[in-house]
């Protein structure tokens, strides 16, 4: 699960990458991608791309294993055989959905164990709205439903991106979101529909998740630097605000029809403009989280470092197995 | 033989399945490498599934829906071997629980699978290939971590001990033993047992880890009866507490 | 209970992860990275082995069984994975979309070639950017430069193909044949990780015919 909201680097860093490329090279490049084509790992590339890839399919990857932590939260407590099953099989597809985005990453020449590191050393980011904690059940199934929903919005225009690599990996992944998105939404039809109590706790994690799931695409076009060359490259497929309107537009309905409120007095669709209205996110907020200081983030940390520790004596054993032989990247 | 015997025989595969199955689950994404926790995951969900087959064949004699079942009794109403209700503990414990539960379970879906009980041997002879590729898995990571480094092997050697006389819990005798053997549903804990010891010596072997005299440990029993550790109450207080909020809704 | 992290998950909980748990995390100087396994999967029989990604393992034998769950524990049958050491594992260049690139395999290119025992080679043709390299076939030769020359012959297609792999037979690990078809008897019983599964329309029609009554 991910949204926008990447962090690039900025666009000197950028135009300094680009400076020494072989303008030959770089014109073929852009012009297989103008062409539609894909990029596979043996093509040359520019240095800006690959370091940019890497980030982002990165960054994505950090988001899935660490995404697998709040509706983790309730694995073991899940109400009957069906959630139980269907709970279990959700985090276990976000875990094997990092695998593949490490993997996919790995092509661009990063090892999956040096990705991991950056992760729980802090150097690499992670999407914020794990940084939120599930008080309740209904909190979880608001996450298969909807962060799921916002997530697939992102990944469906990222699909169409030019790296081979990651277009398969995410082709693999929202065919495997298609089922968090209906089992979210199952969950959350039958809480919404169902006894007062039930009612309660689905209106109170819609209350909640409401304002992080607005921050889930990133800041808004407005804000946020220049991608001009990312998207001309096609790494960066949509803007936040197309992503954000899109999920508004197939999502509140949705919401809405289960008797649901959401907690934005100012949301409506403008009927002239097609566009939806709403209150201005809180942006100095989301900074906040997402430089550390959320509800969540250092827990997520320090149990993805726990979680290494504890596993630290099996790959110390295991990689004994393997001495003298090369670690290389993936082929494809 | 009678639906009690039947019913008591159903019971005590359907437990131990769910609650190792949940157990198990407590290591998804958070397991010592990413595919390990892919497919561990699996396996935890294959043993709920699992357990789920049972209690519908229970539901089909009379018993109430499995949701209910699973979600509503208290420890003492399970009948589950002490071995699976044990916590997790180091990744070290889970391998060696998985590995001697499920040599004892593909013994015992085998020979379900002959059952004359058209039922039951359906569902033993379904589930035995998900077996097949748990125990592929257990004694493929015993073997490999055993010879790996010392610290691996005295990790492993350390839990086996810890865990054997519990495994041997698996095969306590049910009170409806002689019944169930001479109906011919299955040849009985005993014979599970005895081949049991013979199957895991040769992987143990392989592995480089040491098997005590058997007669030198024993056995944990009373899970069959109700009789558990401290730990089965809280895990099953944790798994129904969001059923219990309204056992009667729909979730 | 101060001393430890306290989550909402019971599970960490059980961790007792230490309140502060500190700000840094020390860097490891030798990466706990194991090697690299292609993974090939068959979801029926008939059908050629597809590439589906890779997984990292310490040995082969480990590398199959996450394979099997990482890549195929979904869809309605499976009847074979293969995995093999990514180092053993020849690529040959990759060619534009409208270029063959058996059309640029020569004779020549076994000239100096060190040459073994005949023994068999797997063949994978990838046909268009973007797509997963597929199983073709094997053939019997005595390096991989003559396995890439003989299956020009052999599997030259019409439509261009645009990169080849090739891996010699015994350096897979393959799980396929009757001995394994029931390690995925029951994918089709798994409906829960499936879509399909979740239908509930009837139940939003009801709440809204409540609703305006």
């Amino acid at each position: 699960m991910y949204g926008g909201g990447q962090v690039f680097e900025s666009s000197s860093v950028n135009n300094e990458l680009l400076k020494d490329e072989d303008p030959q090279k770089l014109a073929e490049f852009e012009a297989r991608i103008e062409r539609g084509e894909k990029i596979e790992p043996n093509d040359w590339m520019p240095k800006l791309y690959r370091k940019q890839l890497i980030r982002m399919i990165e960054q994505h990857g950090h988001s899935e294993i660490i995404g697998a932590l709040p509706e983790g939260t309730w694995i073991t407590r899940a109400p009957g055989f069906k959630r139980k099953l269907a709970l279990m099989a959700k985090v276990q597809d976000e875990v094997g959905h990092a695998q593949l985005l490490y993997g996919a990453a790995e092509t661009l020449g990063k090892s999956r164990e040096q990705m991991i590191e950056d992760l729980i050393t802090g150097k690499s980011k992670y999407s914020n709205i794990f940084n939120y904690p599930t008080f309740t059940w209904a909190d979880s199934c608001f996450i298969s439903w909807l962060v799921d929903a916002g997530a697939i919005v992102n990944q469906l225009a990222n699909a169409r991106g030019s790296y081979g690599p990651y277009c398969r990996a995410l082709d693999r992944i929202c065919a495997e979101e298609s089922f968090h998105l209906k089992y979210g939404h199952h969950c959350v039809i039958h809480l919404a529909t169902g006894t007062p109590k039930q009612r309660e706790m689905m209106q109170e994690a819609v209350d909640r998740w409401w304002p992080p799931m607005m921050h889930f695409f990133g800041p808004s076009d407005k804000m946020s630097t220049h991608t001009q060359i990312l998207t001309k490259w096609k790494v960066k497929m949509a803007t936040n605000d197309e992503c954000r309107q899109q999920f508004l537009d197939m999502y509140v309905p949705k919401i809405w029809e289960l008797g649901l409120t959401i907690p934005d007095e100012n949301l409506k669709k403008n009927s002239e403009t097609g566009e939806w209205e709403f209150t201005e996110p809180d942006w100095e907020e989301f900074k906040r989280v997402i430089n550390g200081d959320g509800p969540c983030n250092k827990e997520r940390l320090a149990v993805r470092r726990t979680a290494e520790e504890r596993g630290a004596w099996v790959r110390r054993a295991l990689t004994a197995k393997t001495k003298g032989e090369e670690y290389v990247a993936p082929l494809a | 033989m009678t639906e009690e015997a039947l019913k008591d025989l159903l019971y005590k595969i359907a437990d131990d399945l769910l609650i190792l199955g949940h157990r198990n689950s407590e290591w998804t994404g958070v397991g010592p490498l990413l595919e390990e926790d892919i497919a561990f995951s699996s396996m935890a969900q294959d043993k709920v599934g699992q357990s789920l087959a049972f209690y519908n064949l229970l539901h089909e004699l009379g018993e109430q829906d499995p949701d209910t079942v699973a979600f509503t009794r208290n420890a003492d109403q399970f009948h589950n071997s002490q071995f699976v209700e044990l916590p997790i503990g180091e990744y070290d414990f889970s391998l060696i629980r998985h590995f001697l539960f499920d040599h004892a379970d593909y013994i015992r879906f085998s020979m379900l699978a002959d059952c004359p009980i058209e039922e039951l041997a359906q569902v033993a002879r379904k589930l035995k290939g998900e077996i097949k590729y748990h125990v592929m898995h257990a004694n493929t990571w015993i073997k490999q971590l055993a010879t790996a480094n010392e610290e691996a092997h005295d990790r492993l050697q350390k839990s086996l001990d810890e865990a054997l006389p519990y495994a041997l819990g698996v095969f306590e005798p049910s009170k409806f033993e002689k019944e169930i053997i001479d109906a011919g549903v299955y040849p009985g804990e005993k014979a599970i047992e005895e081949q049991w010891k013979e199957n895991i010596a040769i992987v143990l072997e392989q592995a480089g880890l040491k098997l005590p005299d058997w007669n030198t440990i024993k056995p944990v029993y009373g899970g069959r009866d109700g009789k558990h550790t401290e730990h089965l109450q809280p895990l099953v207080e944790e798994m129904s507490e969001v059923f219990r909020v309204d056992p009667s809704a729909d979730w | 209970m101060s001393d430890f992290l306290n989550s909402l998950d019971p599970r960490i909980n059980r961790l007792n992860i230490p309140a502060e748990f500190g700000t840094t995390f020390p860097s490891k100087e030798n990466k706990d990275q194991f090697v690299t396994f292609e993974v090939f999967v068959q979801p029926t029989e008939n059908k050629p082995y597809q590439h589906e990604g890779i997984v990292h393992a310490p040995t082969i034998d480990m590398a199959f069984l996450f394979a099997k769950e990482q890549f195929s524990r979904r869809g309605m049958s499976c009847s074979g994975v293969w995995v093999v050491n990514t180092n053993n594992v020849k690529v040959s260049p990759i060619t534009e979309n409208d270029e063959d690139i058996y059309d640029f395999i020569h004779e020549e290119i076994m000239e100096g070639a060190e040459k073994g025992n005949s023994e068999k080679y797997e063949i994978f043709h990838l046909r268009k950017r973007g797509k997963q390299h597929a199983h073709v076939g094997n053939l019997e030769a005595s390096c991989f430069e003559e396995a890439l020359f003989k299956a020009k012959n052999q599997f030259q297609e019409e439509k261009s193909v645009l990169n080849i792999w090739v891996a010699k037979s015994e350096d897979f690990m393959k799980i396929e044949g009757e001995d394994f078809a029931d390690i995925w008897e029951t994918l089709p019983d798994k409906r829960y990780r499936d879509a399909m599964d979740y239908k509930a329309t009837d139940k939003i029609k009801k709440f809204k015919a409540e609703q305006k009554a």
